[in-house]
Protein backbone atom coordinates (compact mmCIF):
# COMPACT_ATOMS: atom_id res chain seq x y z
CA UNK A 1 0.00 0.00 0.00
CA UNK A 2 1.25 3.46 -0.79
CA UNK A 3 -0.02 7.22 0.35
CA UNK A 4 -1.53 9.36 -2.21
CA UNK A 5 -2.55 12.97 -2.29
CA UNK A 6 -5.52 13.96 -4.31
CA UNK A 7 -5.61 17.65 -5.34
CA UNK A 8 -9.17 18.84 -5.87
CA UNK A 9 -9.81 22.98 -6.57
CA UNK A 10 -13.47 23.32 -5.62
CA UNK A 11 -14.34 26.80 -5.89
CA UNK A 12 -17.76 27.72 -3.98
CA UNK A 13 -17.94 24.74 -2.30
CA UNK A 14 -19.81 24.86 1.30
CA UNK A 15 -19.57 22.37 4.22
CA UNK A 16 -22.34 20.22 3.42
CA UNK A 17 -21.43 19.48 0.14
CA UNK A 18 -17.75 18.78 1.36
CA UNK A 19 -20.07 16.37 4.34
CA UNK A 20 -21.69 14.96 1.14
CA UNK A 21 -18.82 14.42 -1.13
CA UNK A 22 -16.96 12.40 2.24
CA UNK A 23 -19.70 9.72 2.53
CA UNK A 24 -19.87 9.14 -0.84
CA UNK A 25 -16.04 8.98 -0.49
CA UNK A 26 -15.85 6.46 2.19
CA UNK A 27 -18.59 4.42 0.60
CA UNK A 28 -17.32 3.87 -2.64
CA UNK A 29 -13.90 2.96 -0.43
CA UNK A 30 -15.64 0.29 1.27
CA UNK A 31 -17.29 -1.08 -1.92
CA UNK A 32 -14.35 -1.36 -4.14
CA UNK A 33 -12.90 -3.33 -0.60
CA UNK A 34 -15.34 -5.83 -1.05
CA UNK A 35 -14.76 -5.90 -4.56
CA UNK A 36 -10.90 -7.23 -3.01
CA UNK A 37 -9.20 -4.01 -4.28
CA UNK A 38 -7.87 -2.22 -1.51
CA UNK A 39 -8.02 1.24 -0.86
CA UNK A 40 -8.74 3.85 1.88
CA UNK A 41 -9.81 7.39 2.59
CA UNK A 42 -7.35 8.32 5.62
CA UNK A 43 -8.28 12.31 5.92
CA UNK A 44 -8.68 15.51 3.90
CA UNK A 45 -7.70 18.63 4.58
CA UNK A 46 -10.06 21.77 2.78
CA UNK A 47 -7.83 25.16 2.39
CA UNK A 48 -10.57 27.63 2.84
CA UNK A 49 -8.88 30.64 1.10
CA UNK A 50 -7.63 28.72 -2.04
CA UNK A 51 -10.84 26.49 -2.00
CA UNK A 52 -8.12 23.45 -2.45
CA UNK A 53 -9.03 19.95 -1.03
CA UNK A 54 -5.82 17.76 0.22
CA UNK A 55 -7.10 14.31 0.67
CA UNK A 56 -4.86 11.52 1.98
CA UNK A 57 -5.61 7.83 0.41
CA UNK A 58 -3.99 4.44 1.10
CA UNK A 59 -3.85 2.63 -1.96
CA UNK A 60 -1.90 0.14 -4.21
CA UNK A 61 -1.53 2.49 -7.03
CA UNK A 62 -2.77 5.91 -8.32
CA UNK A 63 -5.42 4.25 -10.42
CA UNK A 64 -7.33 2.09 -7.80
CA UNK A 65 -7.32 5.83 -5.72
CA UNK A 66 -9.06 7.10 -9.40
CA UNK A 67 -11.21 4.87 -9.63
CA UNK A 68 -12.56 5.58 -6.22
CA UNK A 69 -13.08 9.02 -6.79
CA UNK A 70 -14.47 8.53 -10.06
CA UNK A 71 -17.36 6.37 -8.17
CA UNK A 72 -17.63 8.62 -5.69
CA UNK A 73 -17.95 11.61 -8.43
CA UNK A 74 -15.67 14.03 -6.67
CA UNK A 75 -13.45 15.77 -9.44
CA UNK A 76 -10.13 16.29 -9.27
CA UNK A 77 -6.98 18.10 -10.38
CA UNK A 78 -3.80 15.60 -9.73
CA UNK A 79 -3.48 12.13 -7.51
CA UNK A 80 0.61 11.99 -6.59
CA UNK A 81 1.66 9.32 -4.65
CA UNK A 82 3.01 11.25 -1.26
CA UNK A 83 5.79 10.88 1.88
CA UNK A 84 4.33 10.44 5.03
CA UNK A 85 6.72 12.56 7.59
CA UNK A 86 5.62 12.74 11.64
CA UNK A 87 7.50 14.37 13.94
CA UNK A 88 8.07 11.08 16.08
CA UNK A 89 9.55 9.08 13.16
CA UNK A 90 12.00 11.37 11.91
CA UNK B 1 -13.76 18.80 21.49
CA UNK B 2 -15.12 15.20 20.81
CA UNK B 3 -18.69 14.56 20.18
CA UNK B 4 -19.98 11.03 21.52
CA UNK B 5 -20.50 8.84 18.64
CA UNK B 6 -24.06 8.05 18.35
CA UNK B 7 -25.00 4.17 19.23
CA UNK B 8 -28.29 3.08 17.51
CA UNK B 9 -31.11 0.53 17.40
CA UNK B 10 -30.63 -2.00 15.57
CA UNK B 11 -31.17 -2.81 12.38
CA UNK B 12 -33.02 -5.80 10.19
CA UNK B 13 -29.48 -7.06 9.45
CA UNK B 14 -27.92 -7.62 12.90
CA UNK B 15 -30.67 -7.99 15.52
CA UNK B 16 -29.37 -6.88 18.60
CA UNK B 17 -26.38 -5.01 17.21
CA UNK B 18 -25.75 -1.71 17.42
CA UNK B 19 -24.04 1.01 14.50
CA UNK B 20 -22.61 4.02 14.45
CA UNK B 21 -25.36 6.04 12.10
CA UNK B 22 -22.73 6.64 9.50
CA UNK B 23 -21.70 2.75 9.16
CA UNK B 24 -25.65 2.61 8.17
CA UNK B 25 -25.26 5.56 5.76
CA UNK B 26 -22.13 2.92 4.14
CA UNK B 27 -24.46 -0.16 4.52
CA UNK B 28 -27.58 1.34 2.70
CA UNK B 29 -25.34 3.32 -0.27
CA UNK B 30 -23.31 0.14 -0.33
CA UNK B 31 -26.09 -1.56 -1.30
CA UNK B 32 -27.41 1.29 -3.58
CA UNK B 33 -24.44 0.69 -5.44
CA UNK B 34 -24.50 -3.17 -5.20
CA UNK B 35 -28.35 -2.46 -7.30
CA UNK B 36 -26.53 -0.68 -9.44
CA UNK B 37 -24.08 -3.43 -10.59
CA UNK B 38 -26.84 -5.96 -10.54
CA UNK B 39 -28.95 -3.91 -13.26
CA UNK B 40 -25.11 -3.62 -15.18
CA UNK B 41 -25.79 -0.16 -14.81
CA UNK B 42 -23.00 2.55 -15.15
CA UNK B 43 -24.52 4.99 -12.36
CA UNK B 44 -26.33 4.31 -9.00
CA UNK B 45 -29.67 6.39 -9.54
CA UNK B 46 -31.96 8.16 -6.74
CA UNK B 47 -34.04 5.18 -7.38
CA UNK B 48 -31.61 2.68 -6.22
CA UNK B 49 -30.48 4.20 -3.10
CA UNK B 50 -33.97 4.86 -2.32
CA UNK B 51 -34.91 1.48 -2.66
CA UNK B 52 -31.74 0.24 -0.46
CA UNK B 53 -32.37 3.08 2.26
CA UNK B 54 -36.20 1.94 2.60
CA UNK B 55 -34.88 -1.81 2.70
CA UNK B 56 -32.13 -0.35 5.80
CA UNK B 57 -34.87 0.54 7.85
CA UNK B 58 -37.68 -2.18 7.06
CA UNK B 59 -38.26 -5.40 8.86
CA UNK B 60 -39.04 -8.52 6.56
CA UNK B 61 -39.42 -6.45 3.20
CA UNK B 62 -41.61 -3.45 4.89
CA UNK B 63 -40.49 -0.36 6.07
CA UNK B 64 -42.80 1.50 8.57
CA UNK B 65 -42.70 5.77 7.60
CA UNK B 66 -44.82 7.53 10.01
CA UNK B 67 -48.86 5.98 9.16
CA UNK B 68 -47.69 3.99 6.11
CA UNK B 69 -46.47 0.25 5.63
CA UNK B 70 -44.21 0.73 2.57
CA UNK B 71 -44.12 -3.05 0.12
CA UNK B 72 -40.66 -3.19 -0.49
CA UNK B 73 -41.30 -6.07 -2.81
CA UNK B 74 -43.82 -4.07 -4.70
CA UNK B 75 -41.77 -1.39 -5.10
CA UNK B 76 -38.94 -3.33 -6.37
CA UNK B 77 -40.94 -4.85 -9.09
CA UNK B 78 -41.97 -1.24 -10.54
CA UNK B 79 -38.80 -0.21 -10.26
CA UNK B 80 -37.47 -1.95 -13.44
CA UNK B 81 -34.45 -0.94 -15.56
CA UNK B 82 -35.24 2.63 -17.22
CA UNK B 83 -36.90 3.76 -13.79
CA UNK B 84 -35.30 6.75 -12.96
CA UNK B 85 -33.15 7.11 -15.82
CA UNK B 86 -31.33 10.57 -15.08
CA UNK B 87 -31.75 13.11 -17.69
CA UNK B 88 -29.04 15.39 -15.77
CA UNK B 89 -25.64 15.62 -16.72
CA UNK B 90 -22.58 14.25 -14.88
CA UNK B 91 -20.58 16.05 -12.56
CA UNK B 92 -17.26 16.73 -14.34
CA UNK B 93 -14.77 13.97 -13.14
CA UNK B 94 -11.72 15.23 -14.58
CA UNK B 95 -9.86 12.08 -15.45
CA UNK B 96 -7.88 10.37 -17.98
CA UNK B 97 -10.69 8.96 -19.17
CA UNK B 98 -9.71 5.14 -20.81
CA UNK B 99 -12.40 2.84 -19.32
CA UNK B 100 -11.56 4.04 -15.70
CA UNK B 101 -12.96 0.70 -13.45
CA UNK B 102 -16.37 -1.27 -13.48
CA UNK B 103 -18.14 0.17 -10.62
CA UNK B 104 -21.39 2.40 -11.11
CA UNK B 105 -20.38 5.88 -10.27
CA UNK B 106 -23.20 8.52 -8.75
CA UNK B 107 -25.48 9.48 -10.80
CA UNK B 108 -25.50 13.44 -10.71
CA UNK B 109 -29.38 13.77 -8.64
CA UNK B 110 -27.95 11.43 -6.24
CA UNK B 111 -25.09 13.40 -5.75
CA UNK B 112 -27.22 16.44 -4.92
CA UNK B 113 -29.53 13.87 -2.51
CA UNK B 114 -25.94 13.36 -0.35
CA UNK B 115 -25.62 17.20 -0.47
CA UNK B 116 -29.52 17.71 0.33
CA UNK B 117 -29.22 15.42 3.11
CA UNK B 118 -25.73 16.30 4.50
CA UNK B 119 -27.54 19.92 5.06
CA UNK B 120 -30.70 18.46 6.60
CA UNK B 121 -28.14 16.27 8.84
CA UNK B 122 -26.58 20.12 9.80
CA UNK B 123 -29.75 22.05 10.38
CA UNK B 124 -30.21 19.15 12.65
CA UNK B 125 -27.60 19.76 14.77
CA UNK B 126 -26.40 16.06 13.99
CA UNK B 127 -22.86 14.67 14.01
CA UNK B 128 -23.34 12.87 11.11
CA UNK B 129 -25.56 12.40 7.74
CA UNK B 130 -27.79 9.67 9.19
CA UNK B 131 -30.58 7.18 7.03
CA UNK B 132 -33.32 9.09 8.12
CA UNK B 133 -31.73 12.36 6.63
CA UNK B 134 -31.41 10.92 3.31
CA UNK B 135 -34.57 9.89 3.28
CA UNK B 136 -35.83 13.23 4.17
CA UNK B 137 -33.76 14.79 1.23
CA UNK B 138 -35.74 12.60 -1.20
CA UNK B 139 -39.04 14.38 0.29
CA UNK B 140 -39.54 16.29 -3.62
CA UNK B 141 -37.57 13.85 -5.66
CA UNK B 142 -39.36 12.07 -8.75
CA UNK B 143 -38.73 8.81 -9.69
CA UNK B 144 -39.55 6.31 -7.72
CA UNK B 145 -40.23 8.66 -4.67
CA UNK B 146 -42.97 10.41 -6.96
CA UNK B 147 -44.55 6.72 -7.30
CA UNK B 148 -44.32 6.25 -3.98
CA UNK B 149 -45.85 9.73 -3.20
CA UNK B 150 -49.05 8.54 -5.26
CA UNK B 151 -49.64 4.67 -4.36
CA UNK B 152 -49.75 6.24 -0.64
CA UNK B 153 -50.77 8.98 -1.13
CA UNK B 154 -48.90 11.13 0.89
CA UNK B 155 -47.13 14.53 0.19
CA UNK B 156 -43.89 15.50 0.18
CA UNK B 157 -44.42 17.67 3.40
CA UNK B 158 -46.38 14.89 4.83
CA UNK B 159 -43.14 12.47 4.64
CA UNK B 160 -40.78 14.56 6.19
CA UNK B 161 -43.09 15.20 9.29
CA UNK B 162 -43.46 11.03 9.30
CA UNK B 163 -39.93 10.80 9.34
CA UNK B 164 -39.38 13.50 11.69
CA UNK B 165 -42.29 11.65 14.18
CA UNK B 166 -40.64 8.47 13.63
CA UNK B 167 -37.23 9.50 14.64
CA UNK B 168 -38.56 11.60 17.42
CA UNK B 169 -40.17 8.09 18.38
CA UNK B 170 -36.95 6.34 18.56
CA UNK B 171 -38.75 4.18 15.87
CA UNK B 172 -35.77 4.43 13.51
CA UNK B 173 -32.39 4.66 13.80
CA UNK B 174 -31.75 8.35 13.52
CA UNK B 175 -28.31 10.21 14.24
CA UNK B 176 -29.56 12.35 17.41
CA UNK B 177 -27.25 15.37 18.64
CA UNK B 178 -26.83 14.16 22.25
CA UNK B 179 -27.16 11.08 23.64
CA UNK B 180 -28.49 8.41 21.37
CA UNK B 181 -32.00 8.15 23.52
CA UNK B 182 -34.66 8.45 21.79
CA UNK B 183 -36.56 11.89 22.14
CA UNK B 184 -39.90 12.27 23.78
CA UNK B 185 -42.43 15.09 21.95
CA UNK B 186 -41.48 17.65 24.74
CA UNK B 187 -37.97 17.48 23.37
CA UNK B 188 -36.86 15.27 26.38
CA UNK B 189 -35.50 11.57 26.26
CA UNK B 190 -38.46 9.22 25.86
CA UNK B 191 -37.12 6.24 28.08
CA UNK B 192 -38.48 2.65 26.76
CA UNK B 193 -39.51 0.38 29.78
CA UNK B 194 -37.28 -1.86 28.69
CA UNK B 195 -33.57 -0.99 28.45
CA UNK B 196 -30.33 -3.04 27.28
CA UNK B 197 -27.21 -2.48 29.17
CA UNK B 198 -25.87 0.32 26.81
CA UNK B 199 -28.96 2.14 27.42
CA UNK B 200 -29.40 2.02 30.68
CA UNK B 201 -25.98 3.22 31.29
CA UNK B 202 -26.99 6.15 29.31
CA UNK B 203 -29.63 6.56 30.97
CA UNK B 204 -27.95 6.80 34.66
CA UNK B 205 -25.04 8.53 32.99
CA UNK B 206 -22.49 5.52 34.18
CA UNK B 207 -20.52 3.29 32.02
CA UNK B 208 -21.85 0.13 30.78
CA UNK B 209 -19.48 -1.98 32.67
CA UNK B 210 -20.60 -0.31 36.33
CA UNK B 211 -24.41 -1.56 35.07
CA UNK B 212 -23.02 -4.69 34.07
CA UNK B 213 -21.35 -4.72 38.13
CA UNK B 214 -24.74 -4.08 39.36
CA UNK B 215 -26.36 -6.68 37.93
CA UNK B 216 -23.28 -9.01 38.47
CA UNK B 217 -23.21 -8.07 42.38
CA UNK B 218 -26.97 -8.53 42.48
CA UNK B 219 -28.16 -4.50 42.57
CA UNK B 220 -29.80 -4.52 39.39
CA UNK B 221 -32.46 -7.24 37.78
CA UNK B 222 -31.31 -8.70 34.62
CA UNK B 223 -33.83 -9.65 31.95
CA UNK B 224 -33.42 -11.67 28.94
CA UNK B 225 -35.75 -11.80 26.33
CA UNK B 226 -36.72 -15.73 24.57
CA UNK B 227 -33.96 -16.81 22.40
CA UNK B 228 -31.95 -13.62 22.74
CA UNK B 229 -28.39 -12.99 24.37
CA UNK B 230 -29.05 -9.86 25.07
CA UNK B 231 -29.40 -9.14 28.75
CA UNK B 232 -32.21 -6.18 29.17
CA UNK B 233 -33.49 -4.13 32.24
CA UNK B 234 -36.55 -2.43 33.72
CA UNK B 235 -36.55 1.46 33.75
CA UNK B 236 -38.37 1.41 37.08
CA UNK B 237 -35.50 -1.29 38.49
CA UNK B 238 -32.95 1.92 37.55
CA UNK B 239 -34.96 4.15 39.20
CA UNK B 240 -34.92 1.99 42.29
CA UNK B 241 -31.16 2.61 42.23
CA UNK B 242 -31.45 5.89 43.56
CA UNK B 243 -30.58 6.55 46.98
CA UNK B 244 -32.23 9.74 48.85
CA UNK B 245 -29.25 12.00 49.93
CA UNK B 246 -29.51 13.51 53.76
CA UNK B 247 -29.78 17.43 53.06
CA UNK B 248 -26.56 17.45 54.97
CA UNK B 249 -24.64 15.81 52.47
CA UNK B 250 -26.47 17.30 49.28
CA UNK B 251 -24.00 19.56 47.25
CA UNK B 252 -26.09 21.29 44.43
CA UNK B 253 -24.01 19.97 41.26
CA UNK B 254 -27.19 20.71 39.13
CA UNK B 255 -28.88 18.78 36.86
CA UNK B 256 -26.25 17.48 34.27
CA UNK B 257 -26.70 20.03 31.00
CA UNK B 258 -28.32 18.01 28.02
CA UNK B 259 -25.76 19.73 25.97
CA UNK B 260 -24.63 16.23 25.08
CA UNK B 261 -20.60 17.14 25.95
Amino acid sequence: MSRFIVERHLPGIDADALKAAGVRARTCCAEMETEGTAVRWIRSFFVPETEHTYCVFDAPNADVVEEANRRAQIPFLTIREALEMTPDAV
Amino acid sequence: MTLPQPRLRASNRDAGALLPEADRVVAATHAAIGRAKARGAAEVTPDDLLLALLGEVSRFGVALVGPWAIDLEALDDGAGPGCGAPGASRTEGRRNAEGAGKGPCYAARTVRLFERAAAIARRDGAPATGVLHLLVAFATEDGLMQDLRTRYGFTAMEWRTALARTAEEGLLPVAAPGPGLPRGPGGGPRVPELLSVDEAAEFLGVHSQTVRNYIRAGKLPAYRLAGERFLRVLRRDLLALLERVPVEDAQDTDLPDTGGG
